[in-house]
């Protein structure tokens, strides 16, 4: 169709777009020829317009059409022709859509701006030494700061857009030849299968990505840095991009990834084995001690060791709760203090605190209200889940399960309930990986990654857990 | 309702596992602590009374203090046999007796003039009751000691356990617990050996402890006796029982309100212990025969050897005190002419830590190796004469206490089998060894 | 497509298998019959594991890819291979009943004084039905999570005995007579390896990891056979009294009374092993099942596994003293021909088409 009205086809583009009030239009005449401007005024980057968009074409001598706009006139970088109707959508995204009167197509110039983040340090993931870029909720930016880790062709970058309302794009990024062809297929088909009005953040397709959406454990990765990303995309995993937010999801995904850091692979080796040790005891700690505490003192006071027993004894006796209910007390009077500080601003954090440290700690231990075993068992139990923030609230759940199963079955509760949580994690696999790997089932080459680090020399092959191609990382 | 089945089918165990948490969660939530229910024992004192078992508990009672007080209370029952008198006690204390956390038994020298297996199966058999538990012997009745020891503790910090432990460690030939009595027990030679804590009334080399209640019951009168609780169980078993009452009644200050000096009683540890044969006792080994003994052991070191009237070419009628820094035995087995030969190589390691003498003999050799020939002489002398008198006390009493005869047993199995045939008693078979010694001492 | 269960998996369930109902209560039967001599009752029994084991295997080499129950039913007829599995079926349900009766027995006299029965009940009836439920592969991966552990912990233990040994143990005080009846006596604590025949088509094992299986079954033995010669050196004469073998021989003498009880390393090790074996057993169980009832699901051997269970073991039908009883009458004749006869049938089967294989 050939644009003879230009007022005509600009103003019916408006009208799709319901006249919003941040949408505008532009008609320059030059000569015999129209053209018709159309864009967000929220979205556009407004000096960049009139330097490279509207006074290149009102001063122009050269004769207008959609080829010498598009080469000569126009002075920004992402301009294509486009057909009328994916007009609206461009104009939504940011681009200015324009019409010349006599062709039949429309140029749409990429100029989108709008207010965001420069790449800053994520407050869960910092380093001591190491990148301290973060990702922010523009994807182009995330875009760039992936890109510009690999200078390579093979480099692939995919657009999904998945939305009704919200149309937003995601990104799928992965090295071909290193990253398995099938895994990114079942995401691509994974992801068009996503029928939803709008997406948020990522967070909101992750359980699209995941083969047991009804588990506890996430099953996908989410990473808040870019040199995190690349790496794991060196390993041949595939990242996952969403407009909107910070966090970038990686495929597959191990549940030895939770007790790997980035910082372990800037620092010795040793050190790192060291701390690898000490996260996977928080989790330990974290999730089993509340409950083994409970067990003891209601079923098993004769494992106790005497001296601990007298203290014990001594200091709850007394008390008006059982247990169970002092413990759960205790730890619901953290969450609820957790949530507070986490949502006040930091000068109330203050307040709140003191309130929780002294006032209702040292108050109701001395009130005897609360035994100080339970205040140091519980505060103990808290801080370690936060060895590793990111999965604090599965571990804080699975805290629960386990006090509830402490006091019900005992010893022999708390280590069932363990071994039916590892039979079922082994059940798991997340893309071909299975989620315990590289320790059940054991995969030799990848345990130079696992507990205990092999220095980066000694890591000659891609982790052989999950599907991947060109095995051999170095020679 | 297909939904619902449709999540069973998904998740069956998952279900299984919340339905039945739901069934134990009321309890979860109304479980008291163990402790409401069990009663915290750290000693039993076994005793005999008439046909009848006395059994006294050393109780741990809770109460509620930020501070780490420990208070402690003996309990005593009696009944016809072991359990009954436990499940008496258990009414007193109104709670389950459990024994898990018992580190001492004790039991009274009257209780050894009969075979104490029996009195001892219920806690062998009960497992409850931990098998590393010490069994010590003591002469006054169980009760009163165990009373004794919560004094002791109270007013001195000092507690039976780090007592036993050190014993075990640093004195004794032998571990003394209630399996290492059984294993003897049950062992062909049938002995064993046990602690001996005497209690005294007299200014001997013991651990003193005042007795509260004997200032106490000339004031307000409660235990009626004249020695108070301690004191009472050393004049006699009716007053030690009446005193006992008295003395838990009341916890300090007897001091205070009595007129005169508080009586002393004391507990002697000079590293006796008790030898057990069928489980009766056979004799007392005080600490002179006890050092015999342990010349056949390397682990006890530390000790010393004092040689009176010593003259060589350095000193004239000094005292010389060496300490043992180390011992190897080395001990062999044969038959000669049809008859058990028993050598042991002894080599003890020694050095010179004190001189008694003249001042000039103090000035002389302070070189911790010195060793004259004639010094060596004796020493070896002294040392042969201990074990001899030792071994003599042992064959007397017929307790093979050092397993002597397991020894033959075990590298001579024919020959020892054909020799108790022979004899006819294996309880004889002590008195029929030939010992042979040969001692050397190197200073160290 | 893969197998199931990788053939270190497989090593490390025959090695975690062979602990079960060993390590508890049988050293002091042992000694009741024949004194310390009970140490080479066990290396005699334990040897016939390992032989039983290399049957396994060169029946797995002969058919690497038919189920046991297929072997059976080309070779003898379908009516024969329903009746050794009906046979099965009451043997894995057995050696249930007795585990869980031994594992229950210890644990109530070392921690649970005062607990129910429901609490075992169910805390081991839950985890056998997710095994059973969720397959081989997770429990196999799930004993090779927890392998390293388990076996450091048995180690520990022994370290830690090292502390009290006292003496050797006097061998060779035994009659011949009531050393073999103990040894036939017995054999119902053993076999436990009939448990990978079931599973032998879930099993990727290749001639080249036999070396491999053989070491960890070799593992387990030499541990147990440390732990029987610790256990008579350590208790000796009273070695009767003493039912739990593991925990006792590092609770023996107050060298380490500051510690606490150290005997919770052996009671938390034997929790762990519990679990594992009797997931394996009622998996086994289940398998003979749907290969009886072959139009039934898992999920009906699930059921009927759940139901016999906690009927029997709520009627006290099979007790602690009842099942020991029932193992030493009766199971073990049937061990022979479970143990004995029908391995060595299959094991001809399979010399016989390796045999043919070769001269091709």
């Amino acid at each position: 169709m050939l644009f003879s009205d230009v007022e005509a086809a600009v103003e019916k583009l408006k009208k799709e777009l319901n006249s919003s009030s941040d949408v505008a239009s532009r008609i320059i005449e030059k000569e015999e020829t129209k053209i018709g401007l159309v864009f967000l005024k929220s979205m556009i980057d407004n000096a960049l317009f009139v330097d490279g968009i509207y006074e290149p074409i009102v001063r122009t001598q050269d004769k207008i059409s959609l080829e010498s706009l598009t080469s000569n006139i126009i002075k920004t970088a992402d301009v294509s022709e486009i057909e009328e109707s994916e007009a609206a959508d461009k104009v939504l995204m940011g681009n200015v859509v324009l019409f010349v009167s006599g062709e039949n197509k429309l140029l749409s110039i990429d100029i989108q701006k709008f207010p965001a983040r420069m790449p800053s340090e994520p407050p869960t993931s910092a380093v001591i030494q190491g990148p301290r870029e973060g990702f922010t909720e523009d994807v182009k930016t995330n875009v760039t700061l992936i890109r510009r880790r690999f200078y390579n062709k093979n480099l692939v970058l995919k657009d999904v857009f998945v939305g009704r309302y919200s149309n937003t794009r995601i990104v799928l990024a992965y090295i071909k030849g290193v990253a398995s062809k099938d895994v990114v297929k079942e995401i691509e088909k994974k992801l068009g299968q996503i029928d939803i009005d709008g997406i948020i953040d990522s967070q909101y397709i992750i359980k699209f990505l995941e083969k047991n959406p009804q588990s506890l454990f996430k099953q996908v990765g989410s990473v808040e840095k870019p040199d995190i990303v690349a790496a794991k995309m060196l390993e041949g995993r595939v990242a996952i991009m969403v407009d909107g937010s910070p966090i970038v999801l990686t495929l597959p995904f191990i549940f030895m990834e939770e007790i790997q850091s980035s910082n372990d692979y800037y620092n010795s080796h040793i050190y790192a084995s060291f701390i690898r040790i000490v996260r996977l005891l928080g989790i330990i700690i974290a999730v089993i001690v509340p409950g083994s505490y409970i067990a003891l003192r209601v079923y098993h006071q004769n494992v106790i060791p005497i001296k601990f027993l007298i203290t014990i004894t001594n200091t709850t006796k007394g008390l008006p709760f059982t247990p169970f209910l002092e413990m759960l007390f205790i730890s619901l009077l953290f969450q609820i203090l957790y949530e507070v500080s986490l949502r006040l601003p930091s000068y109330l954090g203050l307040a709140t605190s003191i309130v929780g440290a002294l006032i209702l700690g040292d108050t109701g231990v001395k009130a005897g209200l609360i035994s100080p075993p339970g205040v140091i068992i519980i505060a103990l139990a808290k801080i370690a889940l936060y060895v590793i923030p990111e999965h604090a609230y599965q571990l804080t759940v699975m805290q629960y399960i386990f006090l509830f199963v402490g006091g019900s079955l005992g010893m022999i509760g708390i280590v069932g309930l363990f071994v039916y949580l590892i039979v079922y994690l082994a059940s798991i696999d997340s893309y071909g990986a299975p989620y315990l790997a590289p320790y059940a089932p054991r995969v030799n080459s990848d345990l130079k990654d696992g507990i205990i680090m092999s220095p980066i020399q000694g890591m000659k092959k891609r982790p052989q857990s999950f599907r991947n191609y060109n095995k051999t990382r170095q020679k | 309702m297909k939904k619902f089945l449709n999540v069973v089918k998904h998740t069956p165990v998952l279900l299984m596992l919340i339905v039945i948490l739901l069934c134990f969660f009321p309890h979860a939530i109304i479980a008291p602590p163990e402790s409401v229910d069990n009663s915290i024992i750290t000693a039993v004192g076994i005793d005999k009374k008439e046909d009848e078992f006395e059994v006294s508990l050393l109780t741990f009672l809770s109460y509620p203090n930020q501070t780490y007080t420990e208070s402690y209370e003996v309990f005593t029952s009696t009944g016809k046999t072991l359990s009954e008198a436990l499940t008496k006690a258990g009414l007193q204390v109104g709670k389950n007796i459990s024994l898990f956390h018992v580190h001492t038994t004790v039991i009274s020298e009257k209780l050894l003039e009969e075979d104490i297996a029996p009195a001892l199966d219920f806690l062998v058999r009960v497992a409850s009751l931990p098998q590393s538990c010490v069994l010590v012997a003591t002469n006054v009745d169980s009760k009163s000691f165990l009373d004794f020891i919560t004094e002791l503790d109270s007013q001195t910090e000092i507690n039976l356990e780090e007592l036993s432990f050190y014993n075990s460690n640093y004195v004794y030939w032998n571990d003394t617990t209630i399996s290492a009595f059984m294993k003897g027990y049950y062992s062909p030679t049938r002995s064993s050996m046990l602690s001996f804590f005497p209690l005294s009334k007299g200014d001997i080399d013991g651990i003193p402890v005042e007795d509260p209640s004997a200032g106490g019951s000339s004031g307000g009168g409660e235990s009626g006796g004249d020695g108070g609780m301690l004191g009472g169980a050393l004049g006699g078993g009716a007053g030690g029982q009446s005193g006992g009452q008295g003395g838990g009644a009341q916890t300090s200050g007897g001091a205070a309100q009595g007129s005169g000096d508080p009586k002393k009683v004391e507990l002697i540890n000079d590293g006796s212990e008790i030898i057990v044969k069928d489980g009766k006792m056979a004799a007392i080994i005080d600490r002179d025969t006890l050092r015999g003994l342990n010349w056949f052991n390397s682990k006890t070191e530390g000790t010393t050897l004092a040689l009176d009237q010593v003259s060589d070419e350095n000193f004239t009628n000094a005292s010389l005190i060496y300490r043992i820094n180390a011992k190897q035995v080395l001990d062999n087995v044969e038959y000669e002419n049809g008859y058990p030969v028993y050598s042991v190589d002894l080599r003890v390691f020694v050095s010179l830590v004190e001189v008694n003498g003249s001042k000039d003999d103090r000035a002389k050799k302070h070189e911790p190796s010195y060793i004259s020939e004639k010094v060596r002489e004796k020493m070896e002398e002294d040392i042969k004469k201990q074990i001899n008198s030792s071994l003599m006390l042992l064959t007397e009493k017929k307790c093979d206490v050092l397993e002597i005869y397991e020894k033959f047993y075990r590298s001579k199995r024919a020959e020892t089998k054909r020799f108790v045939r022979e004899i006819g008693d294996p309880d004889e078979f002590l008195s029929h060894i030939v010992f042979k010694f040969n001692v050397s001492v190197f200073p160290n | 497509m893969t197998k199931a269960v990788s053939s270190r998996q497989t090593g490390i369930i025959a090695s975690l298998i062979l602990f079960a109902n060993k390590i508890l209560v049988l050293p002091s039967l042992f000694y009741e019959k024949s004194k310390a001599d009970g140490f080479f009752m066990i290396a005699i029994l334990l040897a016939f594991e390992l032989i039983m084991l290399y049957l396994f295997l060169r029946v797995k080499e002969a058919f690497p890819n038919d189920s046991f129950y297929d072997i059976i039913k080309n070779k003898m007829g379908t009516f024969a291979a329903k009746a050794f599995y009906l046979i099965l079926i009451v043997y894995f349900f057995y050696k249930v009943m007795l585990l869980f009766n031994i594992i229950y027995m210890y644990l109530k006299v070392q921690v649970y004084i005062d607990a129910s029965y429901f609490i075992f009940i169910f805390a081991f009836l839950v985890i056998m039905n997710t095994s059973v439920l969720r397959g081989i592969r997770p429990i196999a991966r799930g004993c090779e999570f927890f392998y390293v552990f388990i076996m450091a912990s048995l180690v520990l233990c022994l370290f830690l005995s090292i502390a009290n040994f006292d003496r050797l143990p006097f061998f060779f005080e035994s009659n011949a007579k009531s050393f073999f009846d103990g040894i036939f006596r017995h054999t119902f604590c053993f076999g436990d390896l009939l448990v990978l025949f079931v599973i032998m088509d879930k099993l990727e094992v290749k001639r080249k990891d036999f070396k491999r299986i053989f070491g960890y079954a070799a593992f387990s033995v030499t541990i147990m056979l440390i732990i029987y010669f610790m256990f008579y050196s350590i208790f000796g004469v009273t070695s009767f009294v003493h039912k739990n073998a593991v925990s006792d021989i590092i609770t023996f003498s107050y060298r380490f009374i500051d510690l606490g009880r150290l005997d919770l390393i052996a009671i938390i090790t034997i929790m762990f092993l519990a679990f594992f074996q009797l997931s394996l057993y009622a998996y086994a169980f289940s398998e003979c099942f749907v290969k009886i009832f072959s139009k039934l699901s898992t999920a009906y051997s699930v059921v009927v596994f759940d139901i016999l269970f906690i009927a029997i073991v709520l009627s006290s039908l099979i007790n602690y003293l009842v099942a020991i009883k029932i193992g030493q009458e009766f199971v073990s004749y049937l061990a022979i021909l479970l143990h004995f006869i029908l391995p060595t049938i299959v094991f001809f089967f399979a010399k016989k088409k390796l045999d043919k294989g070769g001269e091709k």
